[in-house]
């Protein structure tokens, strides 16, 4: 997997989640482009990228949401390196384990979330931001799979007939 | 390499910072300046962004409502010849009243009419029909009347399950008997179809009759086909012909070149069929 291109990776979900976003979704459908990319990123280059990648993209999204910094700097690179460790072991290290890997990604980042705010008492989530996340989750693990896609390099040598 | 245990540190440390930096933040009250950095740098790109995405979201909604506006268009043309419609048929019945005190109220009405669309015309300037997309699955009889906004135009002379052909008042052979409506002179209507003239004329007008120009010329159910009340067209022209007959041309009160539109009537009930035994396939 090239840095390179999951860096690019990383704004060009920076910019779909923040301008792009607001424009074509209403508010009731909120999938997380910046967690699937972490995601997809630590499945492919494993628990190390994953943490980096996580905290770079949490604390980014923390940045630009006008909450706390770190809610989200705290919760991505615990969910995309538990994710990455699980996808070491079997059955999840199949080709079948990707999209398992990113919907339990995708659940657990809420989860984390909600528990900062409403059980560590950090902050407050409505129940309509809960679901609207929870909706978007699909869409979530979608982008993560074309993510994998996208970064996942052709190994040296090989010729694409 | 960093082995599992040290990618575990490094994972505490992210998380602590992060905990320690999240209650820092709530105690104090205060926000780190990273974000004013990042907004910096990002903030131009999301600019970018945001100003071409809502270009080409704002392109997409101008067609949208285009499309609306043409729709609604379309409703609004719809309704206009309903109520065009129905100025005429309160106008038929004024002039039936007019005429007639004594029928009763069901004898004046016209039935409802059966909505219908031009899809086909005749390219013969001698058969001037159109096909019209109702047939005698809604309810269409032939020699049915057939009306558009303006007035009268025609009557239906072939009746397939789907469609219908519907000889129009500027064909040769049609005809319809009239009278008008201040004068109250009675004739006969039929297309002129030649070289110098288009319309209609009216004929068996004797001389001495006091026609004026623009007076309405309106069914006058004498022919038992068309009812009575129904405007055909206006005197354009009164002048003394060479015998003892009016020539009387009229402008027809609907463009039959520009049909689109057409309401069939039912059949007037007790007349009889006119021998045109045609059906048309499906």
């Amino acid at each position: 997997m090239s840095f390179m291109r999951a860096a690019l990776a990383v704004v060009a979900a920076f910019l779909i989640q923040t301008a792009v976003l607001p424009l074509v979704v209403g508010d009731g459908l909120t999938p997380d482009f910046l967690l699937a990319t972490a995601a997809a990123v630590a499945l492919l280059a494993g628990p190390g990228p994953a943490i980096g990648f996580g905290l770079v993209t949490g604390l980014l999204q923390d940045s630009f949401s006008g909450g706390l910094l770190g809610m989200n700097g705290f919760s991505k690179p615990l969910v995309v390196f538990l994710a990455a460790r699980a996808r070491e072991h079997p059955p999840l290290d199949t080709r079948a384990g990707v999209p398992l890997l990113l919907l339990f990604a995708a659940t657990a980042d809420l989860l984390i979330l909600w528990a900062l705010g409403e059980v560590a008492g950090f902050t407050t989530i409505s129940a309509r931001e809960l679901g609207a996340a929870g909706l978007g989750i699909p869409i979530t693990v979608s982008y993560g799979l074309l993510m994998v896609r996208f970064l996942r390099t052709t190994p040296a040598g090989h010729r694409v007939p | 390499m960093p082995g599992k245990r040290g990618h575990g540190v490094f994972l505490g440390i992210v998380l602590a910072a992060n905990f320690l930096g999240l209650t820092f933040q709530v105690r104090s009250g205060i926000n780190f300046p990273i974000r004013e950095g990042l907004a910096a740098v990002f903030g131009g790109g999301q600019n970018l962004v945001v100003s071409s995405t809502r270009a080409v979201s704002s392109w997409v909604e101008t067609v949208r409502e285009a499309n609306e506006v043409r729709m609604a268009q379309d409703e609004l043309r719809d309704r206009i010849a309903w109520l065009e419609w129905e100025l005429t048929v309160q106008r038929g019945m004024l002039e039936r009243v007019r005429g007639f005190t004594s029928l009763d109220a069901e004898a004046m009405e016209l039935g409802e009419p059966v909505a219908g669309e031009v899809v086909g015309i005749s390219a013969s300037p001698l058969d001037r029909t159109v096909t019209v997309n109702r047939g005698s699955r809604h309810g269409i009889e032939r020699d049915a009347p057939v009306m558009a906004a303006g007035g009268l135009v025609g009557r239906v002379v072939a009746v397939g399950p789907g469609v219908s052909q519907v000889e129009l008042l500027s064909s040769s052979t049609a005809a319809v008997a009239v009278v008008t409506s201040t004068s109250r002179t009675r004739g006969v209507v039929r297309a002129v179809n030649d070289s110098e003239a288009r319309g209609y004329r009216l004929h068996f007008v004797p001389v001495g009759q006091q026609i004026a120009v623009s007076e309405e010329v309106i069914s006058s159910g004498l022919d038992q086909l068309f009812p009575k009340g129904l405007l055909v067209g206006r005197v354009s022209e009164v002048h003394e012909g060479a015998g003892l007959l009016l020539e009387v041309a009229i402008e027809p009160a609907v463009d039959l070149d520009r049909l689109e539109r057409v309401f069939v009537l039912p059949r007037l009930a007790g007349f009889p069929l006119l021998p045109a035994p045609d059906v048309l396939e499906p």
